[in-house]
């Protein structure tokens, strides 16, 4: 039993771990990121916090679980040079619009 | 049966973990579990839509809306209950937290209180004192 407890407690801290940075990513979004992107980390948090909150429910992660939340974590700090800066990377945005462009706008708005 | 004094860490951390994961508490907070991963996948989505703020205050602001969630699906989903005996609570709790945690209430209250005016002012007739 204490090992099932030990495995909640890590599985836990590696939840909040995933849900952070998630968290982090879905606060430095802007308007003009895709929607994949955001259910992307909406799905990572969404799973982060019913994964740490499993024993309330009566399941209790084991070490299979763990790994996929390692491999989670790993993925998602592996990741975190794309968004350095809390900047979405530029093929989490679809093109900016062309009337934005002083060439293609001549003062026209 | 003898309860021996907690000796060591191990035991420590054994008794805790012991007493958050009772039966007891899990009973109370399970069905809650529902609200708030329900509430957080609607949270999310508004955490990108707004401006983009400072890390903390990204995880109060995401801590409000859930902890909002929390307090009002279960008040919600009953009062629907006695109005449509059909729906049980059961199953308009996970949609009703994903709406309070997904939908701007601020926006969409000054949109809901502008409508209400715009009828006024059609039903009244305009002065034509206001542009």
């Amino acid at each position: 039993m204490s090992q099932l407890y030990l495995y909640a407690f890590v599985n836990f801290g590696l939840c909040l771990g995933v849900g952070f940075i998630a968290l982090c990513r879905l606060n430095a979004m802007r308007k003009e990121v895709l929607f994949l992107v955001k259910v992307e980390y909406a799905g990572y948090l969404g799973g982060a916090i019913a994964a740490a909150f499993q024993p309330f429910w009566g399941e209790w992660p084991q070490l299979g679980s763990l790994a996929i939340t390692v491999a989670l974590l790993v993925g998602l700090l592996c990741s975190s040079r794309a968004w350095a800066g809390d900047k979405p990377p530029d093929i989490a945005t679809g093109p900016a619009p062309l009337i934005d462009l002083p060439e293609v706008n001549h003062g026209s708005r | 049966m003898g309860q021996q004094p907690i000796a060591d860490v191990v035991g420590l951390f054994i008794f805790i973990a012991a007493w958050i994961f009772s039966p007891a508490v899990a009973e109370v907070i399970g069905p809650y579990m529902v609200i708030v991963v329900a509430a957080t996948l609607g949270a999310s989505f508004k955490v990108a839509r707004r401006e983009k703020t400072s890390r903390m205050s990204a995880v109060l602001f995401f801590l409000r809306v859930v902890g909002m969630a929390v307090i009002l699906t279960v008040g919600l989903a009953v009062a629907l209950n006695s109005y449509r005996p059909d729906l049980s609570p059961r199953v308009t709790v996970a949609p009703i937290a994903l709406l309070i945690g997904f939908i701007d209430w601020p926006w969409a209250l000054s949109r809901l209180v502008r409508a209400i005016f715009a009828t006024i002012d059609l039903a009244r007739g305009s002065k034509g004192g206001s542009p």
